[in-house]
């Protein structure tokens, strides 16, 4: 064992949480404190359930990471997570939160009626597929945080750490979620903020700006890894060498491009394009984030949330960048001995722990490992609950067997829950040199081609019919899916279309078309008047 | 001996064995009743609710009576008692005493549902809290401690109040066709920033992104503005929203 007093303190945080989110119920019923401004602690406590349901591990660990290695570039896949926010409130919440219905399953049998079965196959297959692979980083970055911590092999560790995520969630249920997640989510906003300012000074006097007029003198780790001269001179250099690192790679690079300068080697237009899209519109077709926004009273309540979510968002991604390229520059010759050494998923994941590390010693890995941990638990178990609650509810209940018992209903589920699990601990030995919040990103580029087009045309559009809700999502499914595939295959195209990071830029214009396409050759618009006045009521 | 004596229901039977003493009580004392049912205001999930509900339900079955208000009012009617009855929102327990002292109460009487063990600890009791903290006397009645199948036959059906049509929104395709350009309208604005700024970090563009503007490559100018914009659209569209009357958005 590695990190005792780290591994200590993760393993006490799981506990914690759990006792504060227990102590939280009772207390809450229990005491006598009377606040005049009624609903003030649930808007908080909603909001910080917000940012920790947003803020996943991707946010925290990936984004970080590819900052570090890449610079600014991997700045965007944080400026996409928090664009994909506004897009949500502007198009989606109003509507959804008038209808009252918070899943697409849901949403779809409002305007379609209960008997559109195809209808609820379709999306259920799409939010198994959804949970898998969403589940896929979160357990890559498990693996990973828990090699660092307890230095066994990746392998062994994955297995173990999936397993116990896997049985955590099936066995504990969901109760306490709404606790566990607000906590999580100060957990992280605060280890991010409290990062910055040790870094900034202990190596920048202070002074969070200097981080940027550093990052205009690095060459980016991973444009440095592809210079055979400038590794072979970095090779023997410690983490305290980090200044003079810096400063050799500059001069044997002295042309290169720094951690400011957009598009270093990352991606072209198609690409770029293809992920910010993928970003833009994913988080429609993940409603289980939107219903957070429903779970306070009133639309004061709702909006003082969202305010204090998107402030909470705005201000992590802003964070994200500086720490980043302070992390860059503070571990410069370790990222790419580690970049060069062929460990390329701790190098992209894991540079946020190994900061703290530096900085505050075992103590601070601990707690950073722990808030990373608390992330990936809470949006495993989110993931496992909607999938179960899919299989349980579309497919068993309305197709398989409906005479069924709850006891039944229940045992289906979890088995389903623990075959998913096997599927994503499979997929995350596979992918494990992958950045989770490139995998993340991914998973938004499917929900951007399936769920985000049905639900913004079933709350908008007057013409769309069910054909063409079935037609748009099985064809957005399969195209997305179909890339996602070819890139973990590292297949340069896939029938002479070249494969991008994301693939939103195909499967979300064919899957609209297919939607608008079917929809005028077909007639069945559901109750489109009844459901359109309940979206549309004020 | 008690002028008015203030008890809080949820439906099921300690809390409704408890509404039947206060009755009892206010018959034979000529005081007046204050029935209360708290709905706990907790910002969870659906699920999460489900599972919540499950769990305070434990072993007891099915609530007894849906309207608990309805039910002690009209037991109060058999008996010649006087009963308000107040429907809050809020702390279950902070709410109770709040009222108690708000309606000056001198004596609350609870029920005391008789959880054990881990739902408990998690649950906590609300009887053992407002006996604590209480402004006055406070009657527990424990579990199976009161027959109340009197009080559940107090509401003959006629009496039980007609579940309420519900009312079916008409479709104003005008009001359809604002909120599209106005939702609509901020997504393109948002979107034409989002996509300007990201496609300017794209390879094609890297030049022009890299251009300094007051000592930042414009790059990250575009990343900031890119934030804050948002922290903009959605101020204005959440103040607006929430202006536009019956509230239903934001």
């Amino acid at each position: 064992m590695d990190n005792p007093i780290a591994l200590t303190i993760v393993v006490l945080s799981v506990f914690l949480t759990m006792y504060i989110s227990y102590y939280n119920r009772r207390y809450t019923r229990t005491t006598a404190a009377f606040y005049v401004a009624e609903g003030k602690i649930p808007w908080r406590l909603n909001g910080a359930a917000m940012l920790g349901d947003y803020c996943s591990a991707a946010s925290f660990l990936g984004v970080a990471g590819a900052v570090a290695l890449v610079g600014v570039d991997g700045w965007w896949l944080a400026l996409g997570f928090f664009g994909a926010w506004i897009v949500l409130l502007l198009v989606m919440a109003g509507p959804l939160k008038s209808v009252g219905k918070y899943t697409v399953a849901d949403v779809l049998a409002a305007r379609f009626g209960e008997k559109a079965h195809g209808i609820r196959i379709v999306a259920m297959l799409s939010t198994l597929v959804l949970c898998v692979l969403y589940l896929v980083p979160q357990i890559v970055g498990a693996g990973h945080l828990f090699k660092l911590l307890l230095g066994w092999d990746y392998l062994p560790t994955v297995l173990v750490t999936g397993t116990l995520m896997a049985a955590y969630v099936i066995i504990g249920g969901m109760r306490g979620t709404t606790y566990n997640q607000a906590i999580q989510g100060v957990v992280l906003f605060g280890a991010m903020i409290l990062l910055l300012i040790v870094v900034s000074i202990t190596y920048f006097g202070g002074n969070p700006l200097a981080i940027i007029e550093k990052g205009q003198e690095m060459v980016p780790p991973a444009v440095v890894a592809e210079e055979g001269g400038a590794v072979e001179a970095l090779a023997q250099m410690e983490v305290a060498e980090a200044e003079a690192a810096v400063t050799v790679a500059r001069e044997l690079m002295a042309d290169a491009p720094n951690a400011l300068t957009p598009g270093v080697q990352l991606r072209d237009l198609l690409n770029q394009a293809s992920l910010v899209l993928g970003l833009f519109l994913g988080v429609l077709g993940l409603p289980h984030i939107l219903i957070r926004f429903y779970t306070v009273r009133n639309a004061t309540a709702a909006r003082r949330s969202a305010e204090f979510t998107i402030w909470g968002l705005a201000i992590f991604y802003a964070a994200v960048l500086l720490v980043g390229l302070a992390t860059m520059y503070v571990l410069y010759p370790t990222l790419i001995q580690l970049l060069t050494e062929g460990q390329q998923g701790v190098a992209k994941n894991m540079s946020l722990p190994m900061l703290g590390q530096l900085l505050g010693g075992e103590t601070a890995l601990g707690i950073i490992a722990a808030g990373a941990l608390a992330a990936m638990l809470s949006t495993s178990s989110g993931l496992l609950i909607s999938a179960t609650t899919s299989l349980a509810h579309d497919l068993y209940t309305t197709v398989l067997k409906p005479q069924s018992t709850d006891q039944e209903r229940v045992i289906f589920a979890k088995t389903g829950a623990g075959v998913l699990a096997a599927l994503a601990i499979g997929l995350a030995i596979w992918l494990r040199d992958q950045n989770v919040a490139v995998l993340v990103g991914m998973c938004f580029g499917i929900a951007a081609s399936t769920f985000a087009p049905a639900l913004v045309f079933a709350v908008w559009w007057t013409r769309l019919t069910s054909q063409a809700v079935m037609a748009g999502m099985g064809v957005g499914l399969v195209t997305s899916v179909v890339f996602t595939f070819a890139r973990f295959f590292n297949m340069p195209d896939f029938l002479g279309i070249p494969v991008l990071v994301n693939p939103a830029l195909y499967s979300v214009p064919v899957a609209v078309l297919t939607t608008v396409l079917v929809a005028y050759l077909t007639k069945d618009t559901g109750r489109v008047e009844e459901f359109l006045a309940s979206a549309h009521s004020s | 001996m008690f002028q008015r004596i203030l008890v809080a229901v949820d439906g099921y039977a300690p809390s409704l064995g408890a509404a039947k003493k206060a009755v009892e009580t206010a018959s034979r004392d000529g005081s007046e009743v204050v029935v209360v049912q708290v709905e706990e205001e907790l910002p969870l999930l659906p699920e999460e609710k489900n599972a919540e509900a499950v769990a305070l339900k434990g072993a007891r079955q099915e609530p007894l009576a849906a309207e608990p208000l309805d039910v002690v009012a009209a037991f109060g009617r058999k008996h010649g008692v006087v009963v308000k009855t107040v429907k809050k929102v809020g702390r279950v327990t902070a709410t109770i005493l709040s009222l108690a002292k708000e309606v000056k109460a001198d004596l609350i009487i609870v029920g005391d549902s008789g959880r054990r063990g881990l739902q408990k600890l998690y649950f906590g009791s609300v009887a053992q809290a407002v006996a604590e903290h209480a402004p006055c006397p406070v009657l527990i009645v424990k579990k199976g401690t009161v027959d109340i199948t009197d009080l559940l036959s107090a509401l003959p059906e006629a009496e039980a109040p007609a579940p309420e049509a519900p009312v079916s929104p008409v479709f104003q395709p005008a009001v359809f066709r604002r909120n599209l350009v106005f939702a609509g309208g901020l997504l393109v604005l948002y979107a034409l920033m989002y996509f300007g700024s990201a496609l300017l970090t794209s390879a094609p563009f890297k030049n022009t992104a890299a251009l300094e503007v007051f000592g930042l490559p414009l790059a990250i100018w575009a990343g900031w503005i890119t934030l804050i914009s948002g922290v903009l659209v959605i101020r204005f569209f959440l103040a607006r929203s929430n202006h536009k009357g019956a509230g239903s958005h934001g």
